[in-house]
Formats: C-alpha cells, structure tokens, sequence
C-alpha cells in the first residue's frame, strides 16, 4: 500500500474511525498470522498475538506515533512473538540464533509470510469442492483413497480437483514474481520507531 | 493442448502429493525437459506447493475479528476493581496463546424491558479475581471464570443474585431483607455475614464456607432440611451422589484466591488441575492415570504464570510437561 494512503488510513484509525479499522484488518491481520507464524510455528498462537497488536492498535491510537502502519504492525507483533519465544526454555537456541540474525532475514521471513498470504487468499477463491479436496491433501496430508473415501467421491474426482486447483492457483499468483519489494527494512535491534506520548 | 495441460496438471498434483507411479513421474520428467517453459510452468506450482503453509480459511478470519471488538469491549470497560493489575494478564495471556481478555464487562442487559428490573451480569474472566459492591454495600469478589447476576437496584423483599462459578461474600446486614444465593443445585440464605460459595456449573461440587455469622444452606430440589452452618464450618454438597456433609475447615485454604492465591493443603492432582485451567483458560491432560495418586501441598499465585507452576509441578514430581497451544499433557 502506497506510504500516503497508509498514511491517512493510521490518521483516520487515530480519529476513531472503525471502517479503517476495519479496513487495516483486512490489509494486514492473515499476513501477520502467517509472519508471527514463521517464528512461533504455532498458528494458533501466532492468531492470539496478531489479535492482541490489533486491540492494542485500537486501544492506544490517540497516544501512538506512527510513520508506516505497516511497519509498527509487523514490529508489535515480532516483538509480541519474540517475547513468548523467550518464555519457552525450549526454544532458547532459536531465539539466540534469531536475535543475532541480520535485519535481512526478518525481511525474508516477511516475505514469506506475504506469499504464504497471496497463496491462502487464491486458495480461499478456489470453488468450494475444489477447495475442500486441495485442504484435505496438503493441509491435513491425507491419501487420494482417503480422501475419496471421506468425500465419498472417486479418488479419479480427487486427482483431477487437486490438478484443477493447482492450475487456478499458478493463474492467480502469475503475476506475482514471488520476489516482493518493501519499503521498510528492520533494524538489527529491537528499536520502536514509534513514541508513545 | 487445453486437454494436454490437464493431464499434466495431474501429473503435477501427484507428483507433489507424493501419488505419482514411476511412470507418471518419468513422464512428468520427460515433459519438464522439452522447454524451458515448461520447467517453469513446473517450478511455479512447486513453489506455490512448498510455500503454503496451513489454510486459514475466511470465516476463522472473520471470527477473530469478532473476538478483537469483543476483547476491546471488554478492555474498555474497566472493572470497579481487579486484585492483581493488568499488566501481568497481558503478560501470561501473550505468553498463553489465550485470546486476550482483561477487565470485567459491565452490562445492563434488559434496561430496554423492564425500567423497573435492570438486571447486571458481572463476570471474572478466567485467571482474574474481581471485586463489585452492590448497591445495599454487600461486596463480592467473584473467582477466575465466575459470572454474578442480580438486579440493579436488589428490589424486593428480597435481595436475590444469581452464582455461577465462586464468590466470596461480605454481606451488609439487613434484617428485614435476607440476601439470597441462588446456584444451579443449591441456595444460600443470610442475613449479615462472610462467606464463601463455590458452584461452577460443570463440576460435581456445591460448596460453601463461613466465615463470620450464619448461613442456611438448601438445595432447589427434595426435601432435605435446611444446613445452618456455624463459622468455620463448611457444608459440601456431591451432585451426583446427592450427598451433603458438613465439616470444620481452614477458612483460609477457601478464601485465600480473593487475594489471589491459590493455597492447597493434601490436594490432589486433579483439584490442582481444575483450578490451574480456570486460571489459565488451558486444557491439562494426564497421561499417566497413576499420577492422580499423588498429593499437594503449596500456593499458586494468580500473578505467576503458567510456566511457574508447571515448573513447579516438575520440581516436586518427577513429571514432564508438554504444551500445543492452550493444551498440555502431563506425563
């Protein structure tokens, strides 16, 4: 989204106005799932952090300054994520390797999560069947047989819908280059680019 | 050609399913080989394969956005006055993958009714403790996932509210106007006093301690005679065995989670559980059957967070615990 219009969207959020709160919803919160996603490996946890930065967003808006909405909502929730990583004695080793890392590899991992965003959304467009059948064999990873068995369909209809979905799906995403521009980068550190009055 | 790219869109989808024979993959090979266009065409759907990553399907979009207003609603209602402070419940909620909900909501539900009946829902939300005065000065602190109902302005000859989950009451006194609890099973009649009462739906147990002057215990249904009970007394009543008993009891051990505290003496791993689920809004499976053998001693804060008292749990037994979003096993 264009700097300016990203711009207006945070002042009108900031005048109280829920349709662009709405609309910065729509923008963004799949994309942050999917990015908090990448550090946690816990979608369900990545959910309730993206949820939290949202009612955060809306709570402190009078007392946030903020350049790029984008931004601040891609920092709150890596910071929201790294925290929770730093209560999990498990994934210490992670977390280290992840704080010394170069602002580099979050961009990547940003990158990723839009294109793991693009693909959900034309997987969403699929038809309905088409997109039951596709889910059940790459999501839930189950056999042609067993999925024909649960649909109660032909494991030939379960070939051909899957072939069907990759088909609309490479249509969708042809434009995309799978190689995305940003216009933020992060810092090394974890530094707020925004001041809470 | 339109047929053709079908076909080898099916290639495709079993190849990368893991389906393709030998001989679809030769073919499949063979076909990537003619051009280089078809090599992309190949390495496209692969990446579009290899990087999605779970689907996240538009209605539970649509209902997390549901849940943001509702946690908004519910922060910006402040409550009258929580025991321990917010920010600790951020801090576990985050740590919790719980969907984040603090602050008690306040809501005047059929005010558009009745003018006269203006009926007030309190509810704790899980792993809070919160206090509210009625407006004849009876305090009541509600427990960890407890709601309070009770008309406004408790008119009436009586001063009826409703429990579902555990209070502690510190009742102003009024001769002329008992104030009763009603539960789902049972009912507690006072006129002054302190006491505790717990009765969340969905356990086995109504219990009730005293603490100060006098309560009368009675169930909604049968013909049991009414319990007094003296202070220090606790009256127990089993749902399903339809069994009550009266005993002495350490007050303290039931009232101590109005300071937010959960203190147990001889518990057993199973009441432990109990309590840390509505504390944490988690799940906790046993493994082992045989651990439910074993008993506690000890105190959780409400302020800790799960991990303290799981790691607590691990320190005195020689069990492990594992954790996948809200749920965790113990082994």
């Amino acid at each position: 989204m264009a700097q300016e219009k990203e711009h207006i969207l945070f002042d009108d959020i900031r005048n109280g106005n829920e349709e662009a709160f709405n609309k910065a919803f729509d923008l963004y919160y799949s994309r942050l799932c999917f990015f908090a996603d990448k550090i946690l490996h816990d979608f369900d946890l990545s959910r309730s952090i993206a949820q939290q930065v949202f009612v955060d967003l809306w709570i402190k808006r009078e007392k946030l300054r903020i350049d790029s909405l984008e931004s601040y909502l891609y920092q709150s929730v890596r910071n929201a994520a790294l925290d929770v990583l730093k209560h999990k004695k498990a994934e210490l080793k992670y977390l280290s390797s992840l704080e010394n890392e170069e602002s580099g590899q979050i961009t990547d991992l940003i990158e990723e999560a839009e294109l793991a965003d693009r693909i959900n959304k034309a997987i969403q467009k699929l038809p309905e069947k088409c997109r039951e059948i596709f889910v059940l064999c790459r999501f839930e990873e189950l056999k042609y047989a067993e999925i024909a068995d649960r649909l109660n369909i032909s494991v030939k209809t379960v070939e051909m819908q899957i072939g069907i979905a990759l088909k609309k799906l490479r249509k969708e995403l042809s434009d995309y280059q799978m190689i995305q521009l940003f216009t933020f980068t992060f810092p090394k550190k974890l530094q707020v680019r925004y001041r809470v009055n | 050609m339109h047929n053709e790219q079908n076909y080898i869109d099916l290639l495709i989808a079993n190849y990368l399913s893991g389906e393709a024979s030998q001989a679809e993959r030769d073919e499949l090979n063979r076909w990537i080989g003619e051009s280089p266009a078809n090599k992309r065409i190949f390495e496209e759907t692969q990446q579009i394969w290899a990087k999605s990553q779970t689907y996240f399907a538009a209605p539970e979009i649509s209902s997390d956005r549901e849940k943001i207003k509702d946690q908004i609603i519910q922060q910006l209602s402040k409550p009258t006055k929580t025991v321990s402070l917010s920010t600790w419940i951020y801090r576990v909620a985050a740590i919790l993958a719980l969907p984040v909900m603090l602050g008690i909501g306040w809501y005047l539900g059929s005010a558009e009714i009745s003018s006269e009946m203006q009926m007030c829902e309190v509810t704790a939300l899980k792993g809070q403790v919160s206090k509210c005065v009625l407006a004849d000065g009876t305090e009541v602190w509600l427990n960890a996932g407890s709601t309070l109902k009770y008309d406004a302005a408790l008119k009436g000859n009586l001063r009826e509210v409703n429990l579902d989950g555990e209070a502690y009451f510190k009742v102003s006194k009024n001769k002329h106007k008992p104030f009763v609890v009603t539960t789902e099973y049972a009912q507690i009649k006072v006129f002054g006093t302190i006491f505790n009462l717990k009765a969340y739906s969905g356990e086995n147990k109504v219990e009730t301690t005293l603490e100060e002057g006098s309560v009368v215990f009675s169930l909604n249904e049968g013909s049991t005679i009414p319990v007094e009970l003296k202070p220090g007394e606790q009256v127990v009543y089993n749902i399903s065995e339809k069994k009550i008993t009266v005993g002495k009891v350490e007050t303290y051990l039931h009232t101590a989670w109005t300071d937010g505290k959960f203190v147990f003496k001889d518990a057993d791993l199973h009441t432990i559980i109990q309590e840390l689920e509505k504390l944490y809004d988690v799940r906790i499976h046993l493994d082992n059957d045989s651990l439910l053998k074993l008993h506690f001693r000890g105190m959780f804060e409400y302020e800790q967070n799960i991990f303290s008292a799981l790691e607590a749990l691990e320190r005195t037994t020689n069990m492990k615990y594992r954790m996948k979003g809200r749920d965790i096993w113990l082994e």
